[in-house]
């Protein structure tokens, strides 16, 4: 049973009929078997939508149709083959990874088979919104979203997708902020190891183990719940392994302030607590789970 | 006419000497190719890849699939749609490769705290082999939570992986994964038209308490459900570190081994390297118990492995060797890294079994008996796992092997080890393959790189282990290094490299160093 994402755009005629047409058939909990046609017009959540599945987001022209200029593309399916545009402002997303699109000659698999290339034609430009399924001498995407490409408006579809950005990440602290317990603005005066009784210790002994590090921070202001809590010094814990499980984790540093979205060490998984007396901490683990104090207004607006 | 008969009678005197004592067969020379298999569009990629595994479809053995950590993903950012992870393949032998991806993460059910908008991250230990029946590319891998929970491992079936748009990957774990699990490992059986793996790992769950199973299990899967999960009592009571893990092996006849490091009860930092054994069948049986000491419900449990005595212990298995050392870095504070930025830790074991005796098991493994940082050790049991010869190849600083064996019956063995020159250090990636008999062996060097260079990222620097593959006489395998091309004068690069006036190359555009995963492939002179 595939789950279709939910596009407020214009679903193309007929995409969500027959097989899922990449990716891991059932077992996967995001398959945007919905192409959809946007424009200037389309609501930012429905461009955001496009864009948080989508690492690649480039403007081209279309090649050919139906084609393919990769082996890893077995028969049968209706595809786009896209020159990128050569010039700078062409490429509005890409993983830090890969080398330079433009110039490129892509293809993209085009929604469901039967129908998602109708109405398309060689020449035609378009802003395409894709994630990718394989790169050999070809570079192979899955569509996800497509747009007209109108020259004249590129300062403004740039803004469009720089919003859609801005909204993908309001939605990820949204969530972020739904999961803490105590989200403040703060700053770290002190940081030090966590000591565990050497009773513990052994238990606590393995790579995969957070290691965790204290911040001690100093409450500047509470946004949840809007009371400040009852000490002014919070135990923050983070991770201070440098085992590849928490390669993204936040690591405060003291003298700064930041936003922390903080979580309760009771939630931590037994494992994860071992010597630890969970009434007395907090903890961060996620890069989301530490903002910038710039990032204050941001946490306000969608503080739920 | 006599001188003649003479010769003759002298040179029929000659043969019999050659064939009471004939010369040991020679080791073959190999031809050599290896592959930087960071696809030419990830040419900007900086990211520290290592855990690489290769699969080779031994039907096909054009077809080769590779993982490692981290391909075709940045820290937060990646080529796959976001509940993918990547993996390379090949389908002309090696030469060129094809990042794909095809390995699903978190479950298609249950709870999400973070809702439709969570992160993912990046599968890890990425264990992959075919069927025998060339139909199906099994994977093992871990696929992280951002916690409270660290990682739920997936069990996958893969086909139709060569068109990259229908490709399906079914979950042989349908209730979500196996919470809380590291270091999964696969073997697949490759007899003929068979398909079923098994999968050696370690499960976490229970930590701090007592589940009764000591952490290491093996699961055995011949159909869609796992057959059978088979604890392998690794520790008493789930205490201490866990950061051993569990090699399966599996044999054409269906004969099935695992080894792992079991610690020794209250000796912090001593372990025994034990074998258990048994035979899969077809309804579901995996009798692990095909191995032990005494004969089941004898043993009193009283031997000290590091004590005086042979008593036995009363656990399941064979321990083969008793009561050594093996520094586990990454548990210590401050982490240490002696070796070249590696930590060290008790994963280091490898298995093969010959193809024409599945009595006949070669374990490699690495401890710290002596002075040396670490000792890798090559072994062979000629009687299905009850003993173990004296070791027949020996390394010092060196670690994570790799064995394989031939089909006629040449051994190789794949390892990394830690070269000392002056002030500068390196990290030599070398195969030692063996004659028919084992009495000859050839070493070659695959890769010599720095040690102190690139700084690394995160743990682990180059893996915790490499992989070895073999079809027929020609063997397959992949490695992580320092992928500076100056240092790799004779390797294919698929990124960008540019070559200066002077011939020696550097990776284009100014990127920086890495880590990347290299394959290579043997192939041995007729």
């Amino acid at each position: 049973m595939r789950r279709a994402l939910v596009f407020a755009g214009t679903a193309l005629a007929g995409a969500c009929s027959g097989p899922p047409s990449g990716g891991s058939g059932s077992s996967s909990p995001v398959s945007p078997d919905v192409v959809v046609v946007l424009s200037m017009s389309s609501p930012v959540e429905t461009v955001a939508r496009a864009v948080a599945l989508s690492p690649f987001v480039f403007t081209g022209r279309i090649r050919a149709l139906d084609s393919t200029t990769t082996s890893s593309l077995g028969p049968g399916h209706h595809s786009i083959v896209m020159d990128v545009r050569a010039d700078s402002d062409t490429v509005f997303i890409a993983p830090r990874g890969m080398r330079d699109l433009r110039r490129r000659t892509v293809t993209v698999v085009a929604g469901d088979i039967g129908e998602s290339t109708a109405g398309l034609r060689p020449g035609r430009a378009l802003v395409l919104f894709a994630y990718g399924l394989a790169s050999d001498s070809g570079l192979l995407l899955r569509e996800v979203a497509r747009m007209q490409d109108v020259r004249g408006d590129r300062d403004r579809l740039r803004q469009k997708i720089d919003s859609a950005r801005e909204f993908v990440l309001d939605q990820q602290v949204r969530g972020a902020l739904q999961r803490s317990d105590l989200v403040i603005l703060g700053t770290v005066t002190a940081e030090d190891t966590v000591a565990i009784p050497d009773s513990l210790a052994a238990l606590a002994r393995s790579g995969h183990v957070p290691r965790w590090r204290q911040a001690r921070v100093t409450v500047v202001r509470a946004f949840k719940p809007a009371a400040p809590p009852v000490s002014p010094m919070l135990r923050v814990l983070y991770p201070g392994t440098a085992d590849m499980a928490f390669a993204a984790a936040p690591r405060p540093e003291v003298g700064h302030a930041y936003v922390f979205l903080l979580r309760a060490a009771t939630r931590l998984s037994e494992r994860n607590r071992i010597g630890i007396d969970p009434l007395k901490f907090y903890f961060v683990l996620d890069a989301l789970d530490v903002r910038p104090e710039a990032d204050t207004t941001r946490v306000r607006r969608v503080l739920p | 006419m006599s001188f003649k008969r003479g010769v003759r009678t002298m040179a029929l005197a000659a043969v019999p000497m050659l064939v009471d004592a004939p010369a040991p067969a020679a080791v073959p020379e190999y031809d050599q190719t290896i592959v930087d298999v960071i696809v030419a569009d990830w040419s900007s990629d900086t990211t520290q890849h290592a855990e690489p595994n290769i699969a080779v479809d031994w039907q096909s053995p054009g077809t080769i699939a590779v993982s490692a950590l981290f391909l075709g993903t940045g820290q937060d950012d990646g080529f796959c749609r976001r509940d993918l992870s990547a993996m390379v393949m090949s389908f002309d032998g090696g030469d060129t490769w094809s990042l794909r991806c095809q390995l699903p993460l978190r479950p298609s059910s249950g709870t999400d705290n973070d809702g439709p908008w969570t992160r993912w991250y990046p599968a890890g230990d990425v264990s992959l082999d075919f069927s025998g029946d060339g139909t199906l590319l099994y994977g093992s891998y871990i696929s992280p939570e951002s916690d409270p929970n660290y990682a739920v491992g997936r069990v996958v079936e893969i086909t139709n992986w060569k068109d990259a748009a229908t490709t399906k990957t079914t979950d042989l774990t349908p209730s979500g994964g196996i919470v809380d699990i590291d270091l999964p490992y696969t073997a697949a059986l490759h007899a003929p038209g068979q398909t079923g793996l098994i999968v050696g790992g370690i499960l976490f769950s229970g930590m701090g308490t007592s589940d009764g199973c000591g952490n290491g299990m093996v699961w055995w899967w011949a159909g869609t459900q796992p057959e059978a999960a088979r604890c392998v009592a690794m520790r008493d009571n789930n205490k201490g570190a866990y950061d051993e893990s569990v090699r399966p092996v599996v044999h054409n006849s269906g004969k099935a081994y695992a080894a792992f490091f079991r610690p020794v009860p209250k000796k912090l930092g001593k372990y025994d390297l034990v074998l258990v054994g048994g035979t899969l069948s077809a309804n579901g049986s995996f009798p692990l118990g095909g191995l032990s000491e005494t004969p089941p419900g004898t043993s009193s449990g009283t031997g000290d492995s590091c004590g005086k005595g042979a008593g036995t212990d009363g656990k399941l298995g064979v321990r083969l060797v008793r009561c050594t050392t093996i520094p586990e870095d990454i548990e210590n504070e401050p982490v240490r890294r002696p070796m070249g930025q590696q930590v060290r830790g008790s994963d280091q074991i490898a298995l093969a079994v010959h193809p024409d005796d599945p009595g006949i098991v070669y374990i490699a493994y690495a401890d710290k008996p002596g002075a040396a940082l670490m000792t890798l050790h090559l072994v062979v049991s000629k009687d299905g796992g009850k003993s173990i010869g004296r070791d027949l190849h020996t390394v010092d600083n060196a670690l994570n092997p790799a064995v394989a064996v031939d089909s006629r019956g040449r051994v190789a063995l794949l390892y990394q080890k830690y070269v000392k020159n002056g002030s500068h250090t390196y990290w030599e990636t070398r195969i030692t393959i063996s004659n028919e008999d084992q009495t000859r062996w050839r070493n070659i060097l695959l890769s010599q790189t720095p040690a102190d260079t690139p700084v690394f990222q995160y743990d682990p620097y180059i893996g915790d282990f490499v992989d070895l593959a073999v079809v027929d006489e020609t063997f397959y395998g992949v490695f992580c290094a320092n992928n500076d091309p100056k240092f790799h004068k004779s390797v294919k690069y698929l990124r960008d490299v540019t070559t200066g006036p002077n011939g020696t190359r550097t990776l284009a555009g100014g990127v920086p160093v890495s880590i990347d995963p290299f394959f290579f492939k043997l192939v041995p002179h007729p």
